[in-house]
């Protein structure tokens, strides 16, 4: 017995020390870089715009605020300072053709269930609440002297906006915004949202900017014009470049480091893909001889000039759209779709169900991407995203690949157990304007983030749970 | 049999078996195939059963203090709420003549429980499982030599489980509840031979058990208004699910070095191969069917177990173990954070009178820190895992 008494011992020593199973809580690090002031620009991905408005939440659950929360873990990001609205103001006019005068916010989208023109209940975004028509609160100037802002997110803004001296300048070209929280708002003022940026003295930056300088253009149906400034114009490559490359040698002049974001494609947001091309169901023998017989004549002069006929067969078929090139005119300007095009989210539903878009008449340009306007939309967004790469790699800067990013949720991205997808409402990731991630998609571009910053730098800074932000609130 | 409503607990040997099926084998490690001290010879070796000089009663039960940890890469520490099992046992043989005996064995070989909080990061894999396996055992041994003994049994199983998880809709976690039972059938076979006065040895195997659940109630809470209103989601419908616990093989030997002293070895070896995944399916609600993989592969075990008698009446026991985990890298979630496993155990008989005597066990099993994947899932991070068991046991022989 003797013998084994020492084994007993040890047993007993070795339960009583392995009581424990929880783990140390892990340690977050800012090294090798200077986290300590962090500022981001951008414009409304980095505000925290979604559900097509900016809302106080929003802005608290913004990737910048979930980037500053992580970074403080790590020592850095002390101070962070976000424009706060009071509430669920949401937009108006906050692209640079706001419109004095017209000071209505526009609410939220909430997910609602609406009675369709044929009776049918079905969910549907709808208002959160009515809009507000006089919302002078939203462009009523907050800045007060040495408090500068961090999130310099600013929804509307394209690339040439961030160095624009009359974009916090009451008047037509101002970002309503920007006004509320530029550091000089006089009418000569010369604040921009870099040197605003700048201000804070940043050793760190995020950089995401480009995207409205595509789509403006494509979210109206490509209806502006290529190589322009206005909202929904494809804004010139000199001229992205220009302002790009000079935001970037503003921000980094005083040695600070950040990463930069490229731009997604945004064929591949909900917005162009939750109506499809072949939209168009047909289940009465009746309503596809009705509808070929209607096209005779049109099929007649297409043969004649070599253009495709427009045909119909049960099951799915191209939508009928309004096509306004040359081409088409002796036509009367209308062909059906073809593949690689699209309808914006935004085309009355009822129209197509009740009232003959798409079939008996042809679907407006401006709820239509063409294969014309979808190849400029992919030369530019390639073209930006190209230079991006090229000056974060010139400036050694971390370099958000968010085109890849976004392109990985059309196959699902799974966290802890939910896949995210860029399905419209139940994809989890996108908000209901089909445009915006919602605070989980959000999550998950910090998350992105924070994994491009401790990759290219060797820091380590922790990721969120992605899971624990709101996602859609069914009703 | 009021027992039958205890709950078996967290794993305590590969996967979710647990391996306390006998006072005096934990004591040696789960060391007991090769070995013939009491009626769980039923269980271990059916050979065994003949060798026994008496017929003899064994009840015996044992608390499970499981405790686990999980580390969120995305948060910080979270511990497995705690729970305690308590995992009972009866044996039974009587011989008939010289050559024949009979026997009963009712265990829970198989079985587990782990539970997170509500909440917790992981509730869309796990909420809280318990399983519980029933094997009900009539065994028959017959002893073709002095020294060769030869036994079977037949099982049947009865078995039950609970599964609670969360899903998403929207902003809502929907929370599912699922719980079904259904039974099953198998058999074990042994062999025990005598190698001259002092050498034991034994081969066993369990087979596998295959257990349909059918007709499962599956209940949903926190369904918004207006899933339920469309159908999307019930707040009630049935469910089908199945699982098939593995066979095991043993080959176990002991030696009595000298009057005092007795040493045994074992070698298990476990078809986990057969749990190869979780899929339900609701005939109802076929948007609702899924197929978890679990890809577990075939586990050894090794276990070693030395017996010293002091006196007369008292006995000591003490035993070490290695138990491979079946569950792979990729595969390691938080309804069974599995890992290799070793076992340290110490055991004590004590003979209060001719006929009765009692048995007192402790077991202390080690986890292996994991960082494992659920890749399917993509749900990642560290466990840490360690139990405590305590066991008692009666032994009555005529």
């Amino acid at each position: 017995m003797k013998k084994i008494t020492p084994y007993f011992l040890l047993l007993a020593a070795l339960a009583s020390s392995s009581c424990e199973t929880s783990f140390d809580e892990p340690k977050s690090s800012a090294a090798p870089i200077d986290l300590t002031r962090y500022v981001a620009l951008g414009n409304s991905l980095t505000a925290g715009y979604a559900d097509n408005a900016l809302s106080l939440e929003g802005q608290q659950n913004a990737y910048p605020a979930i980037l500053a929360q992580q970074f403080k873990k790590a020592g850095g990001a002390a101070v962070f300072n976000t424009p706060f609205l009071t509430g669920d103001n949401g937009t108006y006019g906050v692209s640079p053709a706001f419109t004095l005068g017209l000071q209505a916010t526009t609410p939220k989208l909430i997910l609602g269930i609406k009675a369709d023109c044929k009776g049918v209940s079905g969910f549907s975004p709808v208002l959160s609440t009515a809009p507000n028509l006089s919302n002078t609160a939203f462009y009523t100037p907050i800045f007060q002297a040495g408090n500068y802002y961090q999130n310099m997110g600013i929804p509307g803004v394209k690339s040439f906006d961030l160095l624009r001296h009359d974009l916090g300048v009451l008047g037509l070209t101002m970002n309503p915004f920007y006004y509320r929280f530029a550091s000089d708002v006089s009418a000569t003022g010369t604040s921009t949202v870099v040197s605003d940026a700048l201000a804070s003295n940043p050793t760190f930056f995020s950089l995401w900017i480009g995207n409205n300088d595509v789509l403006g253009y494509a979210t109206s149906g490509g209806s502006g014009a290529v190589g322009g400034t206005n909202p929904n114009d494809i804004t010139h490559e000199a001229m992205f470049d220009s302002s790009f490359i000079n935001t970037v040698r503003a921000l980094t002049a005083n040695g600070a480091k950040g990463v930069v974001g490229n731009i997604p494609d945004v064929t591949n947001i909900p917005y162009f893909t939750t109506v499809p091309a072949k939209g168009l169901a047909l289940t009465a023998q009746a309503n596809v001889d009705a509808l070929n017989a209607a096209y005779t004549v049109y099929n007649t002069g297409a043969a004649a000039l070599g253009l495709p006929p427009i045909t119909f067969a049960l099951g799915a078929n191209a939508f009928v759209i309004q096509d306004l090139s040359p081409q088409y005119a002796p036509l009367g300007g209308i062909r059906q779709i073809k593949t690689g095009e699209y309808i914006t989210l935004t085309i009355p539903q009822d129209s197509i169900k009740c009232a003959g878009w798409g079939s008996q008449k042809p679907i407006p340009v401006n709820y239509v991407l063409d294969a014309n306007e979808v190849n400029n939309i992919k030369t530019y967004t390639s073209k930006y995203n190209t230079f991006i790469a090229k000056v974060a790699a010139d400036y050694n800067l971390a370099h958000a690949d968010f085109n890849t990013f976004f392109k990985s949720f059309t196959s699902g991205v799974v966290f802890n157990g939910i896949t995210y997808t860029t399905t419209f409402v139940t994809g989890g990731a996108f908000s209901l304007d089909g445009v915006h991630p919602n605070q989980r998609g959000y999550a998950m571009v910090a998350n992105y983030y924070i994994e491009v910053i401790n990759k290219h730098y060797g820091c380590n800074i922790q990721q969120v749970d992605v899971n624990s932000y709101k996602g859609l609130q069914f009703p | 049999m009021a027992w039958l409503c205890l709950l078996p607990g967290m794993a305590l040997a590969g996967g979710f078996q647990i391996n306390t099926q006998s006072i005096k084998g934990v004591g040696m490690a789960g060391a007991y195939a090769g070995i013939c001290k009491d009626a769980s010879a039923t269980f271990f070796n059916p050979g065994a059963m003949g060798f026994l000089d008496k017929s003899s009663l064994t009840l015996g039960g044992s608390l499970l203090l499981p405790k686990a940890s999980y580390l969120n890469p995305y948060g910080g520490n979270v511990d497995m709420e705690s729970q305690t099992f308590f995992v009972p046992h009866l044996y039974g043989n009587y011989k008939l003549n010289e050559k024949i005996s009979l026997g009963l064995s009712v265990n829970a070989p198989y079985g587990l429980g782990t539970k997170w909080d509500d909440n917790w990061t992981g509730r869309y894999l796990s909420q809280e499982v318990h399983l519980q396996a029933i094997y009900i055992q009539p065994t028959a041994s017959y002893n073709i030599t002095e020294n060769i003994g030869v036994g079977a049994g037949f099982v049947f199983t009865t078995g039950n489980a609970t599964v609670r998880k969360a899903s998403q809709a929207g902003n809502n976690d929907v929370y599912a509840n699922l719980e079904g039972g259904g039974i099953g059938f198998g058999f074990n076979v042994g062999v025990f031979g005598k190698l001259g006065d002092k050498t034991r040895v034994g081969i066993s195997y369990r087979s596998k058990v295959k257990i349909d659940l059918e007709d499962g109630d599956a209940t949903f809470t926190n369904v918004p208004a207006s899933l339920l209103a469309s159908g999307q989601l019930p707040a009630s419908t049935k469910f089908n699910s199945g699982i098939t616990l593995p066979g095991v093989l043993s080959v176990g030997a002991s030696y009595q070095i000298t009057d005092k002293w007795m040493a045994t070895l074992q070698f298990d070896y476990t078809g986990w191969d057969v749990y190869d995944s979780l899929n339900f399916e609701f005939p109802d609600y076929t948007s609702l069917n899924s197929n978890n993989a679990r890809n577990y592969k075939n586990s050894s075990a090794f276990r070693l177990g030395i017996e010293y008698k002091a006196t007369s009446k008292l006995t000591a026991r003490i035993g070490a173990g290695f138990d491979q985990t079946p569950v792979q890298d990729d595969y390691v979630g938080p309804d069974l954070p599995d890992a290799n496993k070793q076992l340290l155990t110490c055991g004590i008989s004590y003979m209060l009178t001719e006929k009765f005597s009692i048995d007192a066990s402790y077991m202390y099993e080690n986890l292996d820190e994991r960082n494992g994947t659920y890749k399917e899932e993509n749900f990642s991070g560290s466990y840490k895992s360690r139990v405590h068991v305590f066991g008692v046991g009666l032994n009555y022989a005529f």
